[in-house]
């Protein structure tokens, strides 16, 4: 009865609160990353029978849900590890590029003032500011090579800091999700709906992912599985951890012991350590070998005076030409400009400076099917082939990733505008609410003290 | 398809983003005047243009090369034509002495043939720049009076020079054969021989030298004339090597270079598009109910 219409009337004005709260809530956090819009659910309270039907005891919190869709979410998850890779990788080699320093600064051009040099040589094998110049020259084209071998040792020793920091996040990371996994067991599981852990969590999650790109289930128990390569990273309420050795670029799963090629991030830089830095050194070793082998060969074959026969231009070590190679003529006057050792000596013959300054086009490179300009040309085509590939590919995931995100974020976005119609509608709810409550106070007030005063 | 703020402001963002990256990209090429900067940016690009400078390069030291080379050979043969009058002179002198004179005009015949020998020797010896012209690649004269002779002092190296892509061309003439030391009797041998029987008054004698005077002028027109052609052949290639390397210069900068007019008229369109984009996402971003509720 009226008794009844009141508690009716308070069920209404709380949840018509709840729904404002929620709203609020909505609202407040709308800007918040991770943040999944969270809806009320009612339903009516038990309805008491009687005789001649039900009548209803007003309305109950069924639950409060967040809108969350996990087929978008690993689609993101996906996307986002593949894009965080490329776009690792892109702006590592993109550095590396830098240091080559083609057209103007390059080693094709430091080739070239070395043929002109010899050349100039071979005018006047005399003159001292030529024998000058070829050894300027000799050491120029040294010095550029060395200082492309260390820059890119340099971008990779920093991409090896990056990643050492980075694998204590992801060891980081994969502690606070099974931290969460247990917190949330504990507050009942997903069907209790711990909405704001939920969230963290699934943060944590995507964090995770993206910086290795790790396969993440929800299991039975609605605990996140974390796996890479089929190896656990969190289970249940433990975590795995991963460590990384600099000296080898190897990342291991340290329970399992095995060996890890990620994706995401960490993948992305643990790519170019292993495979565009060794390339690219080893190019540029390749090109150092053929430089230094061939020009001291030709150099042999000449004399600097009688009796003197070239000695060797450059040195290097072989287990790392590129940083190692030096110029070990120091004379101006041990250059082997002449062809033939007579008596006299001929000391204006330049024909082995010539023989040198042929190299320029001469096939002597990759078994006589390329000259050392070829060699070189093909190393800046092989880095830039490299970067431009690695960027177009980030392009493409780069739209997969936003059109992926896109998607999640309607699902589980707050929309300010709906909010406001909500807050409007709860409102509305509450008042009438309020209304509810007058009324079947009236009517009580008129049980109360209108009722029963005939004879006083 | 619910559209929520957040989605309104990444796209918004995304698509912003891509405009002033295109922007940017224009600018760059403005300002820098290069079509690319890098090989990532036009992998074949980048290609042509090293091997086109390098080849650039190759012919440009080519006409330093032949540059040196038309000088010395130019030089060569100004001292040869010297050498030639020098010859002819000791030849007039010659048929005045073989002809009887009293023996004061036979001595001051004699004695012109020797300086005129001494001049023929050391026309023989000249240099440039520190390098004998007719002593092959040694480092000693030409020729000499070593132990009672005249002895040809130099070697047969041949000094070449590298005058295009494709030629090489030997710019020196060898002393020894030139002078005559690689037939019976060399020139400065012959010249002084001729000066002893004109001053002894040998009128035979000396009309017969005469014949030998004639074949020692012959070998040194010989070589002049290959001289001359080989000199000819340098200045050609000269010429030619100088067009070839403007043509490089011009498809080095078709290659490179952007065209001014096409890249102000890009960065004005993208400019442009650049505005449109923001007042697209200005009006997408600011109405809200919340404007409207009281």
């Amino acid at each position: 009865m009226s008794l009844r219409s009141l508690n009716t009337g308070y069920t209404a004005l709380t949840s018509a609160r709840v729904g404002i709260e929620t709203s609020s809530n909505n609202i407040a956090n709308a800007n918040t990353e991770g943040y999944t819009r969270q809806r009320v659910h009612f339903r009516p309270a038990l309805p008491t029978s009687l005789t001649y039907g039900q009548i209803g005891n007003g309305v109950e919190l069924a639950e409060i849900t967040r809108t969350r869709d996990a087929f978008l979410d690993d689609r993101v998850r996906g996307a986002s590890a593949s894009l965080e890779a490329l776009q690792a990788r892109t702006e590592l080699l993109n550095r590396a590029e830098a240091t080559l320093g083609e057209p103007e600064f390059g080693i094709s051009a430091s080739l070239d003032s070395l043929w002109d040099s010899f050349e100039e040589l071979a005018i006047d094998p005399t003159s001292r500011g030529s024998q000058v110049e070829v050894l300027h020259q000799l050491e120029s084209l040294a010095a550029r090579i060395r200082q492309v071998a260390t820059e890119v040792n340099a971008v990779a020793d920093a991409t090896r800091t990056a990643v050492s920091a980075r694998i204590d996040d992801v060891n980081a990371l994969a502690a606070r999700v099974a931290d969460l996994n247990e917190a949330i067991t504990r507050a009942g599981g997903i069907d209790g709906n711990p909405n704001s852990l939920l969230d963290r969590r699934d943060l944590a999650v995507d964090e995770l992912v993206g910086l290795t790109g790790a396969k993440a289930r929800l299991d039975d128990d609605g605990n996140y599985h974390i796996s890479i390569s089929g190896l656990s990273l969190v289970l249940g309420i433990e975590a795995k951890t991963l460590s990384f050795d600099s000296a080898t670029d190897v990342i291991t799963h340290d329970t399992s012991g095995v060996n890890l090629t990620l994706s995401g991030e960490i993948g992305g830089q643990q790519q170019f350590l292993v495979e565009d830095v060794p390339a690219i050194i080893g190019g540029l070793g390749s090109l150092t070998v053929d430089v230094a082998d061939t020009l001291n060969a030709q150099h042999a074959l000449g004399f600097s005076g009688p009796g003197s026969p070239g000695g060797p231009l450059f040195t290097y070590n072989p287990l790392n030409p590129a940083e190692s190679v030096a110029v070990v003529i120091t004379d101006p006057g041990d250059l082997a400009s002449s062809d033939a050792d007579a008596v006299p000596y001929p000391i204006h013959n330049g024909e082995n400076a010539m023989r040198l300054a042929e190299l320029r086009t001469s096939l002597v490179a990759a078994g006589g099917t390329q000259s050392l300009a070829d060699l070189s040309r093909q190393l800046v085509a092989d880095v830039g082939s490299r970067v431009a590939a690695s960027r177009d590919s980030a392009r493409s995931q780069a739209d997969l990733a936003t059109a992926a995100r896109l998607s999640r974020e309607q699902i589980t976005g707050v929309s300010l505008d709906e909010e406001m119609v909500e807050l409007m509608r709860y409102q509305q709810a509450y008042a009438a609410a309020a209304r509810v409550i007058t009324t079947a106070d009236a009517a009580l007030d008129i049980l109360v003290n209108r009722t029963g005063l005939v004879g006083r | 398809m619910r559209v929520t703020t957040g989605f309104l402001v990444d796209q918004s963002l995304a698509r912003l983003q891509a405009r002033l990256e295109s922007f940017e990209g224009a600018q760059n090429r403005l300002s820098s005047g290069r079509q690319f900067e890098r090989a990532s940016e036009d992998v074949n690009g980048m290609n042509s243009s090293l091997a086109l400078r390098s080849e650039r390069r190759s012919i440009d030291q080519a006409v330093r090369n032949a540059q040196d080379g038309a000088t010395r050979v130019d030089l060569a043969d100004t001292k040869l034509q010297q050498s030639l009058t020098a010859l002819r002179r000791v030849r007039d002198l010659a048929i005045r002495a073989s002809s009887t004179l009293n023996p004061t005009e036979a001595a001051s015949i004699a004695e012109e043939m020797g300086t005129l020998n001494d001049q023929l020797v050391s026309l023989a010896n000249s240099t440039y720049l520190g390098q004998g012209l007719f002593n092959g690649t040694a480092g000693t004269d030409a020729v000499a009076f070593v132990a009672g002779s005249w002895t040809y002092t130099g070697d047969t190296g041949a000094l070449n020079r590298r005058i295009s892509e494709t030629e090489t061309v030997q710019i020196n003439v060898i002393g020894d054969d030139l002078f005559g030391f690689t037939s019976p009797e060399d020139v400065f041998t012959m010249v002084s021989r001729v000066e002893n029987l004109a001053r002894t008054g040998d009128t035979i004698g000396v009309a017969n030298g005469i014949g030998d005077i004639d074949a020692a002028m012959d070998r040194i027109q010989e070589n002049l004339a290959e001289l001359g052609a080989t000199g000819t052949r340098i200045e050609q290639t000269i010429e030619r090597d100088l067009a070839a390397s403007e043509t490089i210069r011009r498809q080095l900068s078709q290659l490179e270079d952007v065209d001014l007019a096409e890249s102000v008229l890009e960065i004005q369109t993208q400019e442009v598009a650049l505005q449109a984009t923001m007042g697209a996402v200005a009006r997408a971003l600011q109405p809200t109910l919340t404007d409207y509720l009281r």
